[in-house]
């Protein structure tokens, strides 16, 4: 056989292929879900409306930090360090 | 076509699908000749109609749509082959290939092969003109070139590919 024959059942064999159907189906079902206009406008409002609440919260509400007494527990000197451990008093108590 | 295109972009996408449903067979079928796989072949269809959808705007309607469209889509096609074949390189290296037994298999892979060599402006008209059987004029079209141009691309091709068989001792 030469090789232009060869190249010509090349071609024809080529010719004849044909997409699997399914593959046609779900390839314009896929196109039409990509192209498919998504709503972003309620999205961002709700992220708005979110960040904004946050920033509401934090500077109309500032959280109130109550200082809580605390105990020398103990102390420990080791040559030149020192180290004192304290312990809020509430816990102290409850043991 | 440019009705439908207005349509489109006033706000109707499933005018796109009247688009989808002419090309697709015929898009496929040129992306499967370039890489010889029909899931990758699919892929780059839908590129080519959601990068279509997005340059929707930018169509000179005073041009024809049908070579705009082939030419992302050659584009598309172009871009997954070279990264295929990064990657089939890089394949190589690890994978052993299988040796093949059919007669007509190990013609088409060695064909493959030689089509692959080629440039890319002769494979495309090779596949355009030799195998889906468009004319000379009608690959232009789509090639953006002049008719002389084509033809020109489809001898050379044919001629490197001949080459390349004869080099290989095909010609019995």
């Amino acid at each position: 056989m030469t090789h232009k024959k060869r190249l010509e059942d090349y071609c024809e064999r080529e010719q004849k292929a044909s997409p699997p159907p399914h593959l046609i189906q779900s390839l314009e079902a896929s196109v039409m879900d990509a192209i498919k206009p998504k709503s972003h406008s309620m999205v961002w409002a709700m992220g708005l409306v979110g960040v904004m609440s946050v920033l509401l919260g934090i500077f109309l509400f500032p959280k109130q930090i109550e200082p809580k007494p605390f105990q020398v527990e103990s102390v420990i000197m080791m040559e030149k360090h020192t180290a004192i451990w304290i312990e809020p008093i509430s816990k102290l108590t409850k043991g | 076509m440019e009705f439908l295109i207005q349509n489109i972009l006033n706000g109707n996408p499933d005018g796109f699908r009247q688009i989808i449903q002419k090309y697709e067979k015929q898009l496929l079928k040129i992306a499967y000749h370039f890489i010889h796989d029909w899931d990758g072949a699919q892929d780059i269809t839908q590129n080519t109609f959601i990068s279509l959808y997005k340059n929707l705007s930018k169509f000179d309607s005073s041009k024809a749509f049908e070579p705009w469209l082939y030419q992302i889509h050659f584009n598309q096609c172009r871009s997954d082959y070279r990264k295929r074949k990064i990657r089939n390189q890089m394949m190589k290296l690890f994978v052993a290939e299988k040796p093949s037994l059919d007669s007509y298999q190990v013609d088409s892979d060695i064909i493959r092969k030689c089509i692959d060599e080629c440039t890319w402006k002769q494979k495309t008209a090779f596949i355009l003109m030799e195998i889906e059987g468009f004319s000379s004029k009608e690959a232009c079209e789509k090639m953006n070139c002049s008719d002389a141009t084509a033809r020109v691309h489809l001898k050379r091709a044919k001629t490197n590919i001949q080459n390349k068989l004869r080099k290989l001792g095909y010609d019995t």
